[in-house]
């Protein structure tokens, strides 16, 4: 007669023929996608990718952390044990004993998840993602009186009963992954790790870069799922529906139509073909699910995702920087952008305005470039003339067309004299550095400034580039180097930081004590570049003291500029630069600091009673000993 | 949209007024943009010797083709007459950023072709064999006029257009050079000289920060300060608040 250990054994060969056709049918729909170099070997890297790249994220929620541990090392022990004593038709007792024991380790882990599903916060998906505790306390349970029983079972209901668990928790498991139930995020999470299209996250680097496209050969961004690339059509299905990256998101927040979680499993709905009902989380702000639907080879906007969803985004990837499976939502939003802006021009609002004002001026708003630097005729700042040489090169960037952040400007113009800094500036040849055309999706724009750019700043001579504005900083530092401009590019706080370190500031004796100041902290400094610190140096080597805002440093929160959303201007039912100013607010900080012309510009544009918005630069300044 | 209906647009190479960089004409997109609501398959022409990167605009925002007619200093009329002989309706910005396209080029077309002409046109939409047109007017006045095919238009500059830049656009579109059509009468009776601007002192009426004058001119719920917020009500009453608020301020019935 078949034993109960007969049955295990047979329904977990039974188990692995049917995740090995869902595997199969799983990667031929990421193979709809686009090539992408890989290689096999970086197989090899997942274990440390997953206990130490992924396990920094997922550790940021402790609890979550502990219990994905007991839920997850339960289930791969049990199976890796079942393997070797069913599996291989071992049967021995003893063995049974240690699945047993892990098995109760996963038992408490589903335990928790089921616990934590009752009071689920509003960011979780429920659907599918419901069933999922059930099934795995299920198959745990099952899966622990099997093996109390030792899969001989004297009582043959309850031996039987276990079996319907264990069968129910080896459905979800295996047949998940084929058919994309919640558990495909297993695997496609593992192999994602593997083929992650940014690999040097990998190493220590931040890679916030975007990536060139080949315009030579027509590349124009990604229009329908099947322009995607594989590997980034596979991260898609890793999504575990987290919704942390909703919950950070600004745009969201502000009830501007854009949810990242909402976003990624559109893709995966376009992916697979269909329609984006079966969807069980938030929706995008004001649009309903059900009404959209897709397919690998239908174009993504307007049936899939609408416009404003893809516009909504400030790049400031928050999304990312929370995201536990290390997705890149902003990648493909700015692929997609660049579909739009490149092949029909359709940018909304005044974006359209600033594209062309590049084309045609180099400046975003329209300026003559040779008014640059009037802020700095009174200052007798250089301009570096070719030939001649100077230690630092000021860039000034957008912001000096703008009469509020002139005031930074030339208060850091000051700063850098009086520390007797060898600095001079571009003048009337400096350029807009292309970041804004970029993040609008217009790689062409962006090419030619980049280049334009490069060229003139291989012609002159000097050491170092500092800049106030971290758009300028990130883009110089991380985005030109793949057109073959490599510079060192220092943002002003780190300059004033070290600079501070040197001695080379003789401050004031304050007589005054200062108010309570907050920091704001850029995404493109802070997120785009790691930098949180220098400019808390600063503020602390002055004597201000920094209030926290809860939403700071890593996790601070967009002033709603970046990504040209001051230009796109996607409607909301809150602004996201009064929702930060909220945030300041609720420090109590009599003043906040900022680090960028952009945020200075959407703080200061915060109406009512509000703290003063102070530049870094100005603060140094006032406190310098003349 | 008929497309049975011969469609020409006439453009012109501009200049960024602030860049001085070549780039379309304001009033010519206009024509064009307007002559992309008419029909889809345009026949986009230039006379003269425009550059390319002043034609490349006109690539990106929509001309899948632009035939370039004549040479340096050839006359525009008797260039462009003989390639517009069988068009029936011919668009062209009522004033180009300068040269020969400027102010009379429409004029000496109509004469030229024997085709009426409408000036400052807004809108332009196909009946049949009529063209009903909204012109542009002083003061916000606008006026249809219908004219019958073939018809010369010269589209205002503030016509409403829906076509924006697209770099793809701009690289699958083609220029054909052609030399036929130029009488080598050279024609540049032009002056240039510099503008002249007097220097403008900016002073401030009120010594009061920005912030504290935004916070006076905005509205505000208590209703201290700048304006009204109106939060009830249908559409039409508060559509009442806001026009009853620009004729108190004389915005509008001058």
């Amino acid at each position: 007669m078949v034993s109960f250990a007969h049955i295990l054994t047979g329904l977990f060969w039974l188990t692995m023929v049917v995740l090995a056709l869902g595997l199969a049918k799983r990667s031929a729909y990421w193979r709809q996608g686009q090539e992408a170099a890989f290689s096999w070997v970086s197989l090899l890297t997942v274990p440390k990718r997953y206990f130490v790249d992924l396990h920094h994220v997922v550790a940021r929620e402790p609890y979550i952390a502990r219990v994905h541990v007991a839920t997850a090392g339960g289930a791969v022990a049990v199976l890796g044990l079942v393997a070797l004593n069913y599996g291989l038709m071992l049967y021995q007792t003893w063995l049974d004993y240690v699945i047993l024991f892990f098995a109760l380790v996963m038992l408490a882990g589903s335990i928790a998840v089921w616990q934590r599903r009752r009071n689920a916060p509003s960011r979780l998906s429920k659907g599918a993602w419901s069933r999922l505790p059930v099934s795995l306390i299920a198959f745990s349970l099952g899966t622990a009186v099997l093996m109390i029983t030792h899969a001989t079972a004297s009582v043959y209901v309850i031996a039987a009963l276990a079996m319907v668990g264990v069968l129910l928790g080896a459905i979800e498991f295996a047949r998940g992954i084929g058919a994309g139930g919640p558990m495909k995020h297993a695997i496609a999470g593992l192999l994602h790790l593997a083929f992650h299209p940014r690999q040097d996250r990998f190493d220590g680097k931040r890679s916030t870069d975007l990536k060139p496209l080949n315009l030579e050969k027509g590349e124009f961004g990604v229009a329908k799922p099947s322009d995607i690339t594989w590997n980034r059509l596979l991260s898609f299905d890793a999504c575990v529906q987290c919704g942390k990256c909703e919950a950070n998101c600004p745009a969201f927040a502000a009830g501007q139509p854009l949810n990242p979680k909402k976003l990624i499993q559109d893709m995966v709905v376009g992916m697979v073909g269909g329609s984006d009902a079966s969807f069980a989380g938030s929706p995008y702000p004001g649009k309903p699910v059900g009404q959209h639907s897709g397919a690998p080879d239908q174009p993504i906007i307007g049936q899939l995702v609408d416009a404003d969803t893809i516009w909504s985004c400030t790049t400031c990837r928050a999304c990312v920087q929370e995201c536990p499976m290390l997705i890149e939502h902003v990648d493909t939003i700015v692929n997609i952008r660049r579909n739009i802006t490149l092949t029909t021009g359709d940018v909304p609002n005044k974006g359209a305005e600033a594209l062309e004002n590049l084309r045609t001026t180099d400046t975003v708003g329209g300026y003559p470039v040779e008014v640059r630097y009037n802020w700095s005729i009174d200052l007798d700042v250089p301009v570096l003339q070719p030939g001649q040489q100077t230690d630092w090169l000021l860039v000034a960037g957008e912001g000096a067309f703008d009469m509020r952040y002139q005031r930074a400007l030339r208060a850091l113009v000051k700063v850098l004299k009086h520390a007797g800094v060898q600095f001079a500036v571009l003048g009337s040849a400096e350029k807009d550095c292309g970041d804004l055309a970029r993040r609008l999706g217009d790689e062409a724009g962006f090419q030619r400034l980049a280049k334009e750019n490069i060229a003139l700043l291989k012609n002159l001579k000097f050491k170092r580039i500092v800049t106030p504005d971290p758009h300028v900083f990130h883009c110089l530092k991380n985005e030109y180097p793949a057109f073959g401009g490599e510079f060192e590019v220092h943002h002003h706080s780190q300059v004033i930081q070290s600079l501070m370190k040197d001695d080379r500031l003789r401050l004031k004796a304050s007589a005054t004590a200062m108010p309570d100041f907050t920091y704001h902290d850029p995404c493109y400094l802070g997120r785009y570049n790691g930098e949180t610190d220098a400019p808390r140096n600063v503020l602390k080597g002055i004597g201000i003291k920094v209030v926290e805002m809860e939403r700071s440093g890593m996790k601070a929160r967009c002033c709603g500029w970046g990504g040209g959303s001051a230009f796109t201007d996607i409607p909301g039912e809150a602004r996201i630069s009064d929702m930060r100013m909220q945030d300041v607010k609720s420090t109590g900080a009599a003043k906040v600091a900022v680090a960028c012309p952009n945020c200075t510009a959407m703080l200061e544009g915060v109406v009512g009673d509000r703290p003063d918005v102070v530049e870094l630069a100005e603060l140094v300044a006032e406190r310098l000993a003349d | 949209m008929s497309n049975h209906v011969k469609v020409a647009v006439l453009v012109t190479p501009g200049y960024h007024p602030v860049s001085g960089r070549p780039r379309p004409a304001q009033a010519d997109v206009a024509a064009l943009g307007v002559a992309q609501t008419i029909s889809t398959s345009l026949k986009v022409l230039t006379a003269g010797a425009p550059s390319d990167a002043s034609l490349d605009g006109y690539l990106g925002l929509g001309a899948s083709e632009i035939e370039v007619l004549g040479d340096e200093g050839c006359d525009i009329v008797d260039t462009l007459q003989p390639a517009l002989s069988g068009q029936e309706l011919i668009l062209l910005g009522g004033r180009a950023d300068g040269g020969e396209a400027s102010g009379l080029l429409p004029y000496q077309l109509s004469a030229q072709l024997g085709v009426p002409l409408v000036p400052d046109a807004l809108t332009v939409k196909l009946v049949g064999r009529l063209v009903r047109v909204t012109q542009f007017m002083p003061k916000g006045l606008r006026r249809e006029v219908e004219v019958s095919l073939p018809a010369i238009i010269a589209v205002h500059p503030r016509a409403p257009i829906n076509v924006q830049y697209a770099f793809a656009k701009a690289r699958q579109g083609r220029l054909l050079r052609s030399r036929i059509g130029s009488t080598g009468k050279v024609s540049s009776y032009w002056q240039y000289e510099a503008a002249t601007r007097r220097p403008l002192m900016l002073k401030a009426k009120l010594k009061q920060s920005g912030h504290a004058r935004m916070l006076g001119a905005i509205a505000s719920d208590d209703g201290k300060s700048g304006g009204q917020v109106v939060k009830t009500g249908d559409a039409v009453a508060k559509a009442q608040v806001v026009l009853d608020y620009l004729r108190e301020h004389r915005l509008i019935d001058f």
